[in-house]
């Protein structure tokens, strides 16, 4: 056997691909479907720096194989905004420092985006304990969950963009 | 870390998929949530002939509350049963086990059924299961059958699963309003493989501990429930010295692993101090609360 | 040796921009340049970069610790459909020569094995194909046959092996790579006379950087003109990037090196030349562009940047009235398989060997060991995170088998504000400081006393609360002189560690200023745009950053050893000196004035004290560009609106001898941690209650990414305290071979806030008086958060002299002082 047809519906576009069935979705993603937004750090599911949002549901994209995706939606960090229109998400990480090098960023967007669509009011607690799921060398975390706090102003509408 | 070639197929309903078991037998792995077969297809510690996805079947994807029990559909995802009311009410042990289980992502994918039938041994939810009383239906192209779960983790990594057989089906008994219950689990951090995790369940009747559970994880091969631990507390009243009794005897029953992380000694000395906790903790919500 | 003390004459600056000016963006919370793209998906890392035809490579990595290679069969591999060739030891032998060391005499290392492997993990093959799935196919079919060697992994027996243990026999007998003694003073007089002596034995474990992003490059060959191009996620290309073409065997000028955004590197991306070699080799051998990323496997077993792995014996000496006066140790440190950088994480401790403390005389005894392990390399803190923690440990020692106040006795040994610049045994300098300042600021953010008095309370109910006091030194700004100083004979004795800015003004006013450095995640455009908005005084928004590759790339050192941020904002500074001269003399005809009547302001050139008479940067540089026959008739004056400014370091010394190694670390920052935790004493499980960080980096640019590199480098010291380790067996095996066994902070692991604390002591050497603030917290969190645990734990007496302190080792310990107390749980 050596390629499967899938459909694959990523940031709103459909994709028609033959791939074959071993790659992997993080793979598809960059190199298919050439999105280097999704970063990859292990392989392995413990970083989650590849992850992306699928049907909704923050997903590792390592740990999924492309045809896995077929008739599947996907969206990635590229679907928030970009470089000179950054959504109220990316512009919290901004104001608040939630980055240093960016490698881990693009996976805390989409975890972070998944959550705030379940809660759009989540406690400091209820942050951390979602970001847990992903690991930053650079920054410590703090500054990310202050990001999310102040996304979460921003959302509210209860101050201006800085 | 790229995996190696292989056969893949993605049946479209149970029935399909376990005549594609039948065919290829050990040959073929059933991938569902893929998190752990993901890994080692990508650290080439495994190299499956074929894989047969079966992570979309709707059919196995199911919470039903019925008389007495609850029936669990084996591909339904963690968070869905971390977050059902039926769940908390009748089985809340479980929801307070998915505290350790993995992280929310892959509780999102995360399937039961892959859980229990990986059965790593830091792996919680063969201990939930167990102590639950549980039930497992496996069913393949020959029939099915019901295994209980002390029967079904047969060693780490190893089911009761024939090579033809899929589980189904989970089956847990709804436990009595105001029992007792508490998992705890110690881990260097707060969502790794557990170092040592330890649950018990059990009920007050008439002041007196009944049907006691006690069990761990990681602390030895086969090691669920622990008979010396229960038979300490099992009939008598909550008090701190029974609670010691079977702290002491759960610590000398077990056969704990040394490894990287921790060694026996760590391992038997954690669990008898999570034993003490553990029952005091499921004594207080029994309506309990043990002095001393 | 070297006079020790306050410096009566001190050593001249070149110090141009005062720390104390009236600044409009230096200083403030700017928002980064580099974030939109990096929060858009759109930065440039290497695993982005692609080429038309691009090949992959993948490595066979040696199964064994240590062997020889008896046989390479790769024929089976090279007839796998999609593998473009397979390249064993032997064959990139003849194409490459050795990799570069900074050790004198070098250690040989290759970019594949030639003959023997000497750790698991040594790449032995290399695949191409056309694609990575199908190289890793590859690599399954080759077959190897090995000579098992036996491995070591002991370092103390690695000081002892003989024979076919020994990994590279040309050099000595045994597996002593060096062993040098050092007297900084008098050590032994000192000792003698000691009114008190405190011995400890300490342990500091093998961690890394472990960035998210591993190492990888993406090269070209071009048969047309022999020249290679090879984009790489490294540093130092503009410094000594001649060297991999050198590896390469060909011409320096024939390889161009293009730098990319990095993901993390926290030192280990510091000079990638096994990545950049191997990715060139192959894409001359395939004759198509080659991408060698390593996998998450390559890295932690084969990155060439393993962190110090170091047992200490060390002994302080004070006198009747608990002055510390001489520090003596002997070190131990597994060096792993090669020795790229010699002694350097010695030579870099020497800079702040006696801590803040008035000791005036230091004693070292230094054994560096090959074991069959990945090599040690560049990890945050470049070895003086390990002095700091053996330092601080040792205080904490005496203070208490003294019975002493841990706060007092800091206070009472520290060098004091007044005594600046200040020299130290080995000859190094601290530019300026306030120690008793930070402890106080620390104390009073962390609420001491009222700590203590929870504390109190908690013991009383069987909780076990702890508060650790760390007071340690923070380096910036490395010479050139610590790759080689410490070398029996110097081998080349490089003096120069500069940094380079080039800034171009474009007709319309618009700036673009070069780097010749990566970004590695230090807010390097940052910074540079604004020391560049504030040295002419324009929008932050009309400078953009660009990176400058080898081909037209100035001398750049790169970030690291806590330096950029100091010698970009030089090499900015001289770079707007010249622009602005010009901008004047141009303003100047253009306004009738004199230049030195004009001044910058709002993104205009204008005569001071007149509003009105003031022209745009923009109209000067259209001016300047275009219309050279309105320009006063001078042939210096040339069309065009650019310069280039290369900055050497302010203030660095040559050794004078192996007791005086003169200035070569003095631009000198301090921290103050002082953490509060719980421990569980009956899992050994250890939790934050409180966590205060006071740093002093001198002026700070930004003290926004300043406070990300505090609360990111102590996340990574609190990794190192508690979690992190590179563990290999008796065989030499690596048991934490991935992020499931090689444990790095999590949100969870760490404080839920920690609360930062700024004292302000400006270098009077740099220029607006900035010092380093990179390494930060790593370099001052492991004995702090140690010291705290041991605090917490005084009751039962607990010592600990290890890192990382885990739960089951805190646990055993824990046991071990209740049984010395004789029972209990």
């Amino acid at each position: 056997m050596d390629t499967l047809q899938i459909n694959v519906t990523v940031n709103g576009r459909a994709f028609q691909r033959r791939v074959e069935p071993r790659l992997l979705l993080s793979d598809f993603i960059r190199h298919e479907i050439g999105l280097t937004g999704t970063h990859v750090g292990c392989e392995n599911g413990v970083c989650g720096a590849c992850t992306v949002l699928l049907d909704g549901l923050a997903t590792r994209a390592c740990c999924m194989l492309a045809v896995q995706a077929d008739g599947r939606r996907i969206e990635t960090v590229e679907s928030l905004g970009r470089a000179n229109n950054l959504n109220l998400l990316q512009r919290a990480f901004w104001e608040m420092h939630g980055l240093q090098c960016g490698y881990c960023t693009p996976g805390m967007l989409m975890l972070m985006t998944e959550l705030l669509r379940e809660n759009p009011h989540p406690d400091r607690e209820t942050i951390r304990l979602r970001l847990n799921d992903n690991i930053c060398r650079c920054t410590g975390y703090e500054d990310i969950v202050n990001s999310v706090v102040r996304a979460v102003e921003l959302m509210r509408g209860e101050t201006a963009v800085r | 870390m790229k995996p190696p070639v292989f056969e893949y197929e993605r049946p479209d309903s149970l029935r399909a998929a376990l005549d594609s078991l039948t065919r290829h037998g050990s040959k073929a792995k059933l991938l569902a949530g893929g998190y752990s077969l993901i890994p080692m297809l990508n650290l080439r510690l495994i190299k499956p002939g074929r894989l047969i996805d079966v992570s979309r079947l709707a059919e196995l994807q199911y919470l039903v509350e019925e008389f007495g029990q609850l029936r669990i559909g084996a591909l339904t995802t963690h968070n869905t049963i971390l977050r059902s009311s039926a769940i908390a009410a009748n089985c809340p042990i479980m929801v307070e086990a998915y505290r350790h289980v993995a992280n929310h992502s892959i509780r999102n994918r995360g399937t039961l059924g892959g859980n229990l039938c990986h059965n790593d041994p830091t792996f919680e939810m063969p201990l939930v299961v167990t102590l639950l009383g549980g039930t497992m239906l496996a069913r393949s192209a020959r029939g099915s059958r019901t295994i209980a779960a002390q029967r079904f983790f047969k060693a780490p990594f190893a089911t009761d699963l024939a090579a033809d057989e899929m589980l189904v089906e989970v089956r847990v008994p709804r436990m009595p309003s105001g029992h007792g219950y508490c998992f705890l689990e110690v881990s260097q951090r707060l969502g790794d493989r557990a170092l040592i995790a330890a649950a018990c369940l059990l009920t007050i009747r008439y002041g007196a501990c009944r049907e006691v559970r006690i069990g761990f994880r990681n602390a030895g091969d086969s090691v669920y429930r622990v008979a010396a631990a229960e038979a300490a507390i099992e009939g008598k009243p909550a008090s701190a010295s029974v609670i010691e009794a079977a702290a002491e005897a759960a610590a000398g029953a077990i056969t704990p692993p040394g490894d990287l992380h921790a060694d026996e000694a760590y391992r038997r000395d954690v669990a008898a101090t999570l034993t003490r906790r553990m029952l005091r903790t499921a004594c207080a919500r029994a309506g309990h609360a043990v002095d001393g | 040796m070297a006079e020790v003390g306050k410096i009566h004459s001190p050593p001249p600056g070149r110090q141009k921009e005062r720390p104390d000016q009236r600044f409009s963006i230096i200083g403030t919370r700017m928002l980064r340049k580099e974030d939109p793209r990096f929060l858009a998906g759109r930065g440039r890392f290497i695993d982005d970069i692609t080429l038309p035809n691009i090949a992959h490579a993948a490595a066979l990595r040696s199964p064994h610790a240590h062997a020889r290679i008896r046989s390479i069969d790769k024929s089976a591999a090279e007839a796998l459909p999609g593998v473009v060739a397979v390249i064993t030891g032997e064959e990139a032998a003849r194409e490459t020569g050795p990799l570069p060391c900074f050790a004198n005499p070098p250690v040989e290392q290759r970019c594949i094995a030639l003959g023997k492997v000497r750790h698991v993990g040594e790449p032995v093959a290399l695949v191409i194909a056309d694609s990575r799935y199908i190289a890793e196919d590859a690599i399954a079919l080759i077959n190897v046959v090995y000579e098992p060697l036996p491995a070591v992994s002991d370092m103390m027996e690695a000081i002892n092996s003989r024979g076919d243990a020994v990994l590279h026999p040309e050099r000595g007998p045994n597996n002593v790579a060096e062993h040098r003694n050092y007297l900084f003073g008098p050590v032994e007089q000192e000792f003698a006379g000691a009114a008190h002596v405190i011995k400890r034995r300490l342990r500091w474990s093998r961690s890394g950087g472990q960035p998210i992003e591993t190492a990888g490059a993406v090269a070209a060959f071009d048969e047309g003109s022999g020249k290679f191009t090879i984009y790489v996620n490294g540093s130092m290309y503009n410094y000594i990037g001649f060297t991999i073409a050198a590896a390469l065997k060909v011409p320096s000028h024939l390889v161009n090196i293009v730098p990319v955004d990095a993901g993390g590197s926290f030192g280990s991306k510091l000079f990638l030349h096994k990545v950049s070699v191997l990715a060139a080799l192959g894409s001359r051998v395939a004759g198509r562009p080659v991408k060698y990323i390593e996998d998450r496997i390559d890295n932690i077993t084969a990155s060439d940047n393993h962190g110090s792995d170091r047992i200490y014996d060390v002994e302080l000496a004070l006198d009747a009235s608990h002055r510390m006066t001489a520090l003596r140790y002997k070190v131990v440190d597994d060096y792993g398989a090669y020795f790229q950088y010699g002694l350097g994480t010695h030579g870099n401790g020497f800079s702040q060997t006696v801590g803040p403390y008035k000791i005036r005389a230091v004693g070292a005894e230094i054994y560096a060991v090959f074991t069959n392990k990945c090599q040690q390399g560049a990890c945050r803190g470049f070895g003086s995170e390990v002095t700091n923690f053996m330092i601080e440990r040792i205080v904490d020692a005496a203070v208490e088998e003294l019975g002493l106040d841990p706060i007092g006795f800091r206070r009472d040994n520290f060098i004091g504000p007044d005594e600046f610049p200040y020299q130290i045994p080995t000859g190094n300098l601290y530019d300026s400081g306030n120690y008793p300042g930070a402890l106080d600021m620390a104390l009073e953010m962390l609420d001491y006393k009222s700590w203590r008095e929870k504390q109190q309370a908690a013991r009383t109910q069987g909780r076990y609360v702890g508060i650790g006091v760390a007071s340690c030194q923070e380096k910036g700004v490395f010479s050139a002189t610590e790759f080689w100083m410490l070398n029996r004979e110097p081998g080349f004795a490089l003096t120069s560690s500069p940094e380079s800015a080039s800034v171009k003004i474009d007709p319309t006013g618009k700036a673009v200023i070069s780097l010749h450095a990566p970004c590695w995640g230090n807010s390097p455009e940052t910074v540079a745009t604004m020391v560049l908005a504030e040295q002419l005084s324009m929008d932050p928004a009309d400078i953009s950053v660009a990176y400058s590759d080898t081909d037209h790339g100035l001398p750049g050192t790169g970030p690291g050893g806590s330096r950029y941020t100091v010698m970009v904002t030089g090499a900015i500074t001289g770079a707007a000196s010249i622009i602005k001269e010009k901008l004047r003399r141009v303003a100047g005809h253009m306004l009738e004035a004199g230049p030195h009547d004009l001044e910058f302001r709002s993104g205009k050139v204008g005569v001071k004290g007149a509003p009105g008479l003031e022209v745009a940067i923009g109209e000067v540089a259209m001016q300047a560009h275009f219309f050279r026959l309105s320009l006063p008739d001078d042939p210096e004056l040339t069309s065009g609106l650019e310069a280039s400014y290369t900055y050497d370091h302010p203030l660095a010394t040559l050794p004078k001898n192996n007791s005086d190694f003169g200035i070569f670390y003095p631009i000198m920052g301090h921290m103050c941690h002082m953490p509060v935790v719980e421990v569980d004493a009956k899992t050994g499980q250890v939790s934050f209650l409180d966590y205060v960080a006071v740093h002093d980096c001198g002026t700070m640019i930004n003290p926004m990414t300043v406070d990300g590199h505090v609360r990111g480098g102590t996340a990574q010291g609190i990794g190192t305290a508690l979690l992190e380790h590179f563990e290999y067996d008796r065989d030499g095996q690596l048991l934490t071979t991935s992020f499931q066994d090689y444990l790095m902070p999590r949100v969870a692991e760490l404080p839920p806030a920690i609360r930062i604390g700024h004292l302000v002591t400006p270098s009077p050497y740099t220029e607006y008086g900035v010092k380093g603030a990179g390494e930060g917290g790593r370099m001052v969190a492991p004995p702090a958060v140690v010291a705290a645990i041991e605090d917490a734990l005084r009751p039962l007496g607990v010592r600990i002299d290890t890192v990382p302190i885990t739960p089951a080792g805190l646990r055993a310990l824990i046991r071990e002082a209740e049984a010395r107390k004789g029972g209990g749980r």
